[in-house]
């Protein structure tokens, strides 16, 4: 295993290569910063330039692209106290007022130094699972994955959102639209009418692109966010490096937090930073300052998020599961490389998945740094409003649209999922499980008939099945009945 | 009845229809073909059902305890007031610029509609002073342009004409 991940490093450091994972942290880092865009966003920009390139460079770009968001986006959370991402809200409650005081260059270094160290816990912990999970992973066949699969779907449809039919409905609104097209093992179009367009499917990025991007630019220019003026970020830098050393076991608990919660499909993104707060606070002797400027509240979650993105990958990587809309879209782009997601992650595909690690930690180094080096222009950047930079960002994603099948119906299918998306959000349907319900389908389907051609329905029968099946109707449960209390319901 | 309520049922109607009419398509498939599809939209309707009363339930506690947040209606929401008509009125305008840009790709291809929309909207809507509306739109037409060499990337052309073509 060292002597692969060192291949793997070599493969990384390739200035071919290294190129390319400059060019998707750059892009997140621009992702991260801007307020409202997070890492579905990003991939979703960068997905249609990954057909045809080198397996190593693209998931160098998607993953050193993906890595950084969770480091860039604490510039909006604590200059300007509104969420660079999801997983950077909780960031604000001591990050703001701490700007607000004078403290911003302190803050955003405390959080840079908490990332970069999250992150680089994150890489580590990927990699020591490798080896545990191999056996695990192998010894898993068509009807366990696909029971699997139905668990993650279930778990992510409840955590995603206020209500958890939602949930569960947005992920099988996903399937139903990756069921456009031809169908696995028959020569039959579905629901396609006459158009030829459609034959093909929908295309993942444009999917992404719609559900997310154009929601998020609309209402991002409908708020007329005004963006309020830059923070003096000039001093107190070495300061927020020596408190995040002074709190290390914080950042290692919040670390290790983020994993695990990374891990679960469905949960990571918008809780991790709340569930490490928490513990901060309840960690914590003197909880007085919580909530009006105490960098602990800032070293937690931004810990916490970045160590997140390795905790993410394992289920994503491993079992095909992705537990974010971010890792749904990096599955996707994995597919369309040519890598199947799955126990071949360990076994044919093993140095792309050493490279995803080292990329992983490559990008956190990198990102932390060029944060620190360029917060002054960053600090700039973060407060311009949406109607200056929407027009770009449109032009660039219509091109990246119209790069999946060159067209018309690219644009045409853009524009009618971003209207979808921007009606769910309005109504309060998550939209990260029509993406993973979208990506799975496929999987879902496949599995599904293996079991079904391989096994008849005696796969029904056997113990990992059943113990799975049970736990998805546990996990659904459990779930129903926790979010029915928790929005007060009888 | 709330306006948010209908609206939300409206919604879910509309799922329900689709959902009605992939049965119906999928009849006439192979088994293979229609097995998943049929498994999908069936749980689709079941769930979307008990999610209908829920919402249903919803929105009448929300009124009963007068919790405007809980029962979805956003802040900043004036009493009734639908939450799509309150949230349309807002992103017309800009829904209005995408179909614009839209309508300029149909007609003189993208990169001139590209760099039209763009200059445009950074000047009445971002307004950016005419140096940066300048720069700011030819560093993107270099950035397609650049794009274009590099990858051999093709654009949509106009159906009238395309300048870029």
């Amino acid at each position: 295993m060292l002597a692969a991940a060192f291949d793997a490093l070599t493969l990384v450091l390739d200035p071919s290569r290294l190129v390319f994972m400059l060019l998707g942290i750059s892009v997140g880092l621009v992702v991260g910063i801007l307020p409202g865009l997070g890492g579905v966003v990003g991939m979703s920009l960068l997905l249609p330039f990954v057909y045809g390139m080198d397996p190593h460079a693209a998931t160098a770009m998607l993953i050193g692209m993906a890595a950084v968001i969770a480091t860039a986006d604490t510039f909006p959370s604590i200059l300007i106290g509104v969420p660079g991402s999801a997983g950077s809200q909780a960031t604000i409650l001591d990050g703001y007022p701490m700007a607000q005081q004078g403290k911003a260059g302190r803050a955003l270094s405390a959080a840079f130094s908490a990332s970069l160290i999250g992150g680089l816990v994150g890489a580590l912990v990927l990699f020591a699972i490798l080896p545990i999970a191999r056996p695990l992973v192998l010894a898993f066949q068509s009807p366990h994955l696909f029971m699997l699969t139905v668990l993650g779907l279930c778990v992510v449809g409840l955590l995603a959102g206020k209500y958890p039919f939602r949930g569960i409905l947005a992920t099988l609104l996903g399937i139903m639209i990756a069921m456009l097209g031809s169908a696995p093992s028959t020569v039959t179009f579905r629901f396609v009418g006459d158009s030829v367009y459609l034959m093909d499917g929908i295309p993942l990025a444009i999917l992404a692109m719609g559900l997310f991007a154009v929601p998020e630019i609309i209402d991002l220019l409908a708020d007329n966010r005004a963006v309020s003026k830059v923070k003096e970020v000039s001093s107190g830098w070495k300061d927020g490096v020596r408190d995040t050393f002074r709190n290390r076991w914080l950042v290692l608990r919040s670390a290790a937090l983020g994993v695990a919660v990374g891990a679960i499909p469905g949960l990571g993104g918008s809780v991790v930073d709340w569930l490490s707060y928490g513990q901060a606070v309840q960690s914590a002797k003197d909880k007085s300052g919580f909530g009006k400027g105490d960098v602990r509240g800032v070293i937690a979650p931004e810990s916490s998020n970045n160590a997140k993105e390795g905790g993410s990958l394992i289920p994503t990587m491993l079992f095909g599961i992705p537990g974010s809309g971010t890792t749904a879209v990096l599955l996707g782009g994995l597919i369309l490389l040519g890598i199947q997601p799955g126990p071949s992650m360990l076994t044919s595909d093993l140095s792309i998945t050493l490279t995803i690690v080292w990329t992983l930690a490559l990008a956190n180094v990198v990102g932390a740094f060029a944060c620190f080096l360029l917060s002054r222009p960053i600090a700039r950047l973060s407060t311009i409003p949406a109607s200056k930079f929407a027009p770009f960002l449109l032009i660039v994603m219509l091109v990246g649209a119209y790069q999946n099948t060159n067209q018309w119906g690219d644009l045409i299918a853009f524009i009618v999922i971003g209207m979808l998306g921007w009606l769910l959000k309005t109504y309060d349907w998550p939209r990260a499980p029509v993406l993973i319900g979208f990506v799975l389908a496929p999987s879902i389907e496949r599995y599904l008939t293996i079991s079904a051609s391989r096994y008849g329905w005696s796969w029904l029968a056997d113990p990992m099945v059943i113990v799975i099946g049970v736990l998805a109707v546990g996990v659904v449960v459990a779930g129903v009945r926790a979010k029915r209390k928790g929005l007060g319901e009888t | 009845m709330s306006q948010r309520l209908r609206e939300e049922l409206l919604f879910m109607a509309v799922i329900v229809g689709l959902m009605i009419a992939a049965l119906y398509m999928s009849a006439g498939y192979p088994f293979n073909a229609r097995l998943m599809p049929q498994v999908v939209a069936i749980a689709v309707l079941v769930l979307l059902s008990v999610e209908g009363v829920l919402t249903v339930r919803r929105s009448r506690a929300s009124r009963a305890s007068g919790d405007a947040e809980a029962g979805g209606e956003h802040i900043g929401d004036t009493g009734n007031e639908p939450v799509w008509g309150a949230k349309f009125r807002r992103s017309a305008p800009y829904m209005a610029w995408l179909a614009a840009l839209y309508l300029g790709i149909y007609l003189i291809g993208l990169m001139a509609s590209a760099a039209i929309f763009t200059a445009a909207f950074c000047r009445l809507v971002g307004k950016m002073s005419w140096l940066a509306t300048l720069i700011g739109t030819a560093l993107l037409m270099a950035a397609l342009f650049g794009l274009t060499e590099a990858f051999n990337m093709r654009w949509p052309v106009g159906y009238f004409f395309d300048p870029f073509r």
